[in-house]
């Protein structure tokens, strides 16, 4: 592979990098949010 | 306002602002920087590299000052920012570590060697992990933060070790800035410097994000502890 192909791999590894931890906060604050609201809703049914 | 339309306020500006910085960054470095004269292109991943290595350096720094603040006041924003830090510096570094070696495969020959500030930079990422990975074998929250902390702050003691391992052991890591450094062409300065202004924004950006979840985090252990309770009661 050329270098000029081996710095396009460097460059998408490392927006991949943020790309993919930017999607794993995403998927995990959606997952929390919907237990909070489960929680939140099985709390109010005791009250 | 539903679900959707909270997410798509959020994700819509970030994901315009990610895509912006990246081409940005992309574009200085590949065809705006000219082609260094001794190394040729794979000096072009020096706009990425560096400002991810720079900005590692910060997070780790964050982390540790958050590390002392909270053993000291013991409160959950001090956790929370340390939480924050050490995982955006974990990914940096990972981008340094990444990025290295693909140009120390045509500079050196090598993908890697244990030259000074490739090994001080693999002990710092190596501790910062281990302070991601106590938070999650520790099952005690408050046990967890109390070790991540005193490892942030460990992990800080190396970073004057790494930016000085160069001069102290002699290492053939390239110097560009400071006392022997070649410095920058000026169009090389300016790529430099989109590169920085798109990695810092970035991690602005993705420390805001990562804080709110480390804040739904807490309230979900929160809520949890008070359903414990409530079930106890019962």
């Amino acid at each position: 592979m050329s270098t000029l192909g081996w710095m396009f791999w460097g460059y998408l590894a490392g927006i991949v990098l943020v790309a993919g931890y930017v999607a794993w906060i995403g998927a995990r604050l959606s997952a929390l949010e919907r237990r909070q609201r489960r929680i939140d809703s099985e709390l109010g049914a005791d009250r | 306002m539903n679900e959707s339309s909270s997410w798509w306020k959020t994700g819509a500006p970030l994901g315009v602002a990610f895509a912006a910085g990246g081409a940005a960054l992309v574009w200085a470095a590949m065809w705006y920087a000219p082609t260094e004269r001794t190394m040729g292109d794979v000096q072009r991943i020096f706009y990425m590299h560096v400002p991810a290595a720079m900005n590692g350096a910060l997070a780790f720094l964050v982390a540790a000052v958050a590390g002392i603040g909270y053993l000291v006041r013991r409160s959950e924003r001090w956790d929370r920012v340390g939480r924050t830090a050490v995982e955006l510096g974990t990914l940096w570094a990972t981008i340094v570590l990444v990025t290295g070696p693909i140009w120390a495969r045509s500079a050196w020959g090598a993908w890697w060697t244990w030259e000074p500030r490739l090994t001080t930079t693999l002990i710092a990422w190596l501790i910062f992990l281990g302070a991601i990975l106590v938070r999650r074998i520790a099952g005690d929250p408050e046990q967890a933060a109390r070790l991540a902390s005193v490892i942030a702050i460990i992990g800080a003691l190396d970073l004057p070790i790494v930016y000085k391992s160069v001069d102290w052991w002699r290492g053939n890591h390239p110097i560009v800035f400071g006392k022997g450094g070649g410095g920058l062409a000026p169009e090389m300065r300016t790529a430099f410097l989109v590169g920085a202004l798109a990695v810092t924004l970035t991690h602005v950006v993705l420390f805001r994000l990562r804080y709110r979840l480390a804040q739904a985090e807490d309230r979900i252990v929160a809520a949890e502890r008070l359903a414990d309770e409530r079930e106890g009661l019962r």
